[in-house]
C-alpha cells in the first residue's frame, strides 16, 4: 500500500512535468485565466472536423467534398435552411437549460429525460381535456411541457440540494426512466387504434399544434427559443439573480460567506434547466410530430450539450451554435446520398465536443518563454 | 483526529522510528511535540527560531519562542540572530497607542458558545466574551484551537450548538449569514482568496457581494450598472487599491490589495461589529500598517472590533482587551494596555502557573 501512494505521488509530480518538455517556453496552468479568445471555439471545431476528415480521407472520400456537400445539404436549400432551424429549436432550448446548471456547476445530463417529460405532459393535455376551447390548447400545453420538464428537472435537484446526491447519475438516469415511460404510453394505453401499430397517439387537431411558417415544417416554436434566449441573457446580466449565479460559478465558498443559499440555486437553475427542454419536448410533440411517438427526439438533450459547450454558456453565442450543430445534424442526412452513413454527424457532433472540452483545459494554460 | 485516533498514530510513528525510519511532524499542538519528538525546530515567520530537545524545554517555552519573545538575553546565543527580525515588531508603547475611548456600550454578548466538531467533539465549548462599541477585542492563541470557529459562528456560517449571541440587544444566534451581514456584522476571513473574493470576478462584483440587495445596488431586482460603478471607484480611490482597471480578475491583484478590496467592501457597510480574522497574514508592511490603520479607524467610529490572529505581536499592538483561547475556551484575558507576553504565552500552551512544572 505504502508502495501505491509513493507511485502515485511520482505520477502526480510526472504529469506535472509533462508540459515542461525542453522547449523554448514553458506552459503554466492557470485556473484563473479565461478559456481563451471568443475564437477559439471555431478553431476547435476546424480541429474536430480535420480528425473527421482523416477517416473520411481513409474511407477513400475526398473530406472537402463531403463537408460541402453536408453544408450544401444544410443551408443550401430554403428547404435545408429550414429543417436546420427545426433541428435548432430544440438544441436551443435544452441548450440554454443545461447552460443555465453547467455555470454553478450542476451538471445536469437529463435534458433528454426532461425533454421527454415536457412531451408526455403535452400530450396529456391533449389527450385528457379535449373540450378545451381551441386557442387555449396551445398555451396549456406549453404551460403542462414546462411544467412536466421542471418537475423531472427537481427529482434530481432535491436529492442534490438535500442529501448531495450527484447529479450526474441521477439525471442521466431519468432519462431511461422518461424514455421507458414514453415508450409505456406509446405502446400502452394511448396508442392510436387506427395507427396500423404504430407505437404512436392519435394526431393532434389543427388547433393543438403549432403554426408553422408558410410552406414549411419551421414551426412558432422558434420563437420560443428566441424569447428564451433573449430572456436568459437579460436575467444573467441584469438581475440579482444573476449576480448571484456569477459569483456561485466563480467561488462558492464566497457565495456561501456573502450569505447566499447554494441549494436554492440548485433548485432554480433545474427549474430552469428542466422547464425549457421540457418546452422543447411540447414543441416537437406540437410542431414537428403533431403526435406523441417511439423515437420523438434523436437525443437532442444530449446534443445540447455540445451546443452549451460550444458557445461558452453564453446565451447569445447559443443562436449560432444551435444552427451549426442543427446544421451537421441535416447535413448528415444529405452525406448518405454519396454513399456515407448519416452517423457521420455523430461522429463529428463527438469529435467537436472532445476538442472543445480538451481546448477549454488547454487554454488555462500559459506559454511562458524560458 | 479524535485523541484516541492521535494516539494510534503516535504508536505507529514510535514502531517506525523503532525500525529506524525518520519522520517530520509539523504541528501547531504543543503538547504532541513533547509528547513525541526528539529534537524540536521552531518556526515562525519563515524562520528557524530555535532547535532544541524536548528535554531542555517545556511547552510553556515553546509558546513562548512560537510568539515571538522579547527578551532575547535568555536565549542560546546562535539563537539570537534569527530573532532579530521579531525585534521590529514590538508592541506600540503607550504613547502611541490611540487614546483609550470611554467604554462604550455593549455590541456583542456571546455566552456559552459552543461548536461541535466533526467528530463528535467540541471545537468550542463555552466561550464567553463581550465587545464594546469602540474598542478592539484581541484573541490570541496558536492556531487551530477554535478561533476559526468563533469566527465563523458569530458570522453565521457554523451553526451553534448551544450558548446565546446577543448583538445589539437583539438575539442571532440561529440567524442567516445574510441577516448578521445585513444587520452590520462584517466579516474578513481567515483566507481571502478561499471565500473572501471571487478570483476570477472583476473588483465592482467582489464590492458588490455584501450590499447587491440593498436599494442602492439593486432595485427592482434589476443591478443599478451604473451607480454602482461609480461607488466602486469611489471605494477603490478611498481605500487605495491599485489595480489595472475595475474588470481584471481581482485573483492577479497583489495580496496587499486583494485584502484592501475586501475591506473597502466589508467598512463601506459601516458595520457595527468587525470580525477579522488574520487580517494582516501574508501582506507586506505597508498593506499591514494600511490593514491596522482601518481596524483602528473602525474603532475610533465606535464600532466593535474583534480580532483573531495567531500573530502576538499584532494582537497586542492593537487590543484593548485581550483574550487567549486554547482547546476551545477561553483560558485568560489581559489588559490590552499592559500585555505580560510570558503569562499569554504561557495561557497559549495550555498551562497555567501551577500546571507548568508537572509537565516538565
Amino acid at each position: 500500500m505504502k508502495r501505491e501512494s509513493a507511485a502515485e505521488v511520482i505520477g502526480k509530480a510526472d504529469r506535472r512535468k509533462l508540459v515542461r518538455l525542453q522547449l523554448p517556453f514553458e506552459l503554466h496552468y492557470d485556473h484563473l485565466k479565461k478559456g481563451g479568445a471568443w475564437w477559439m471555439p471555431l478553431a476547435w471545431v476546424l480541429a474536430a472536423l480535420a480528425i473527421c476528415g482523416i477517416f473520411i480521407w481513409l474511407n477513400g472520400m475526398n473530406p472537402l467534398t463531403v463537408y460541402a456537400k453536408m453544408a450544401q445539404g444544410a443551408f443550401g436549400s430554403s428547404f435545408g435552411i429550414s429543417e436546420t432551424l427545426v433541428k435548432s429549436i430544440p438544441l436551443l432550448l435544452c441548450g440554454l437549460g443545461v447552460a443555465a446548471a453547467y455555470r454553478i456547476s450542476i451538471w445536469n445530463i437529463g435534458a433528454e429525460g426532461q425533454l421527454v417529460a415536457g412531451a408526455i405532459a403535452a400530450t396529456a393535455v391533449t389527450i385528457y381535456m379535449p373540450s378545451l376551447p381551441g386557442g387555449l390548447y396551445i398555451p396549456v400545453m406549453a404551460a403542462a411541457g414546462i411544467a412536466a420538464g421542471a418537475a423531472w428537472g427537481l427529482l434530481t435537484a432535491l436529492p442534490r440540494a438535500w442529501f448531495g446526491v450527484n447529479e450526474l447519475i441521477t439525471s442521466l438516469m431519468l432519462n431511461y426512466v422518461a424514455l421507458l415511460l414514453l415508450d409505456y404510453f406509446v405502446f400502452g394505453p394511448w396508442r392510436d387504434p387506427a395507427g396500423f401499430n404504430f407505437p404512436g397517439t392519435p394526431m393532434l387537431l389543427p388547433e393543438q399544434q403549432l403554426m408553422t411558417f408558410q410552406g414549411t415544417r419551421l414551426h412558432y416554436g422558434l420563437l420560443f427559443a428566441l424569447i428564451a434566449a433573449v430572456a436568459f441573457a437579460f436575467f444573467l446580466g441584469k438581475t440579482r439573480w444573476g449576480y448571484e449565479m456569477k459569483v456561485l460559478g466563480a467561488n462558492p465558498s464566497a457565495t456561501k460567506y456573502g450569505g447566499i443559499s447554494i441549494n436554492r440555486h440548485i433548485l432554480i437553475v433545474m427549474i430552469i434547466s428542466g422547464g425549457l427542454a421540457g418546452l422543447a419536448g411540447m414543441s416537437e410533440v406540437s410542431g414537428v410530430a403533431h403526435r406523441l411517438m417511439y423515437g420523438l427526439s434523436p437525443g437532442y438533450g444530449y446534443t445540447a450539450i455540445i451546443v452549451a459547450w460550444l458557445a461558452k454558456l453564453n446565451p447569445w453565442a447559443m443562436i449560432p451554435a444551435s444552427l451549426f450543430v442543427g446544421g451537421l445534424i441535416v447535413g448528415g442526412y444529405s452525406v448518405q446520398t454519396i454513399g456515407l452513413p448519416s452517423s457521420m454527424s455523430m461522429m463529428l457532433q463527438g469529435a467537436i465536443l472532445i476538442t472543445l472540452i480538451g481546448g477549454e483545459m488547454l487554454g488555462k494554460y500559459r506559454f511562458v518563454r524560458r | 483526529m479524535t485523541p484516541g485516533e492521535a494516539e494510534v498514530l503516535f504508536e505507529t510513528l514510535r514502531d517506525l522510528k523503532k525500525s529506524g525510519k525518520t519522520m517530520v511532524i509539523t504541528t501547531h499542538k504543543l503538547k504532541e511535540v513533547m509528547a513525541v519528538a526528539d529534537a524540536i525546530t521552531i518556526m515562525r515567520r519563515g524562520k528557524t527560531v530555535v532547535e532544541c530537545s524536548p528535554e531542555s524545554t517545556s511547552a510553556a517555552r515553546l509558546a513562548e519562542l512560537m510568539v515571538g519573545r522579547e527578551r532575547k538575553e535568555s536565549l542560546p546565543l546562535q539563537h539570537r540572530q534569527a530573532l532579530q527580525p521579531l525585534q521590529q515588531l514590538q508592541p506600540l508603547q503607550p504613547h502611541q497607542r490611540p487614546q483609550p475611548r470611554k467604554p462604550g456600550d455593549i455590541v456583542l454578548s456571546v455566552d456559552g458558545m459552543t461548536v461541535a466538531n466533526e467528530h463528535g467533539g467540541r471545537s468550542l465549548d463555552g466561550v464567553s466574551l463581550q465587545v464594546r462599541e469602540g474598542e478592539i477585542v484581541g484573541i490570541a492563541g496558536v492556531a487551530g484551537n477554535g478561533q476559526l470557529e468563533l469566527a465563523e459562528a458569530l458570522t453565521g456560517l457554523k451553526e451553534w450548538a448551544g450558548g446565546q449571541m446577543l448583538y445589539l440587544g437583539k438575539r442571532m444566534e440561529r440567524s442567516s449569514v445574510r441577516e448578521r451581514i445585513r444587520e452590520g456584522i462584517a466579516h474578513v476571513p481567515e483566507n481571502r482568496m478561499k471565500s473572501g473574493l471571487a478570483g476570477s470576478l472583476g473588483i465592482v462584483d467582489n464590492l458588490l457581494l455584501k450590499s447587491y440587495d440593498r436599494t442602492e445596488r439593486s432595485r427592482f431586482g434589476l443591478l443599478r450598472k451604473k451607480n454602482n460603478l461609480n461607488w466602486a471607484q469611489e471605494l477603490v480611490a478611498r481605500f487605495d487599491v491599485r489595480a489595472p482597471d475595475l474588470e481584471s480578475p481581482v485573483g492577479q491583484l497583489s495580496g496587499g490589495n486583494q485584502q484592501k478590496l475586501l475591506l473597502a467592501r466589508e467598512i463601506s457597510q459601516r458595520p457595527k461589529l468587525m470580525v477579522a480574522v488574520h487580517p494582516t497574514q501574508g501582506l507586506d508592511v505597508g498593506a499591514a500598517e494600511a490593514v491596522h490603520a482601518m481596524l483602528k479607524k473602525l474603532r475610533s467610529d465606535s464600532a466593535g472590533v474583534l480580532l483573531i490572529s495567531e500573530d502576538l505581536d499584532e494582537v497586542m499592538s492593537l487590543s484593548d482587551r485581550i483574550f487567549v483561547m486554547y482547546n476551545g475556551m477561553i483560558v485568560g484575558e489581559a489588559d490590552g494596555a499592559k500585555p505580560d507576553r510570558e503569562q499569554i504565552g504561557r495561557m497559549m500552551a495550555g498551562l497555567n502557573q501551577s500546571e507548568e512544572e508537572a509537565v516538565v
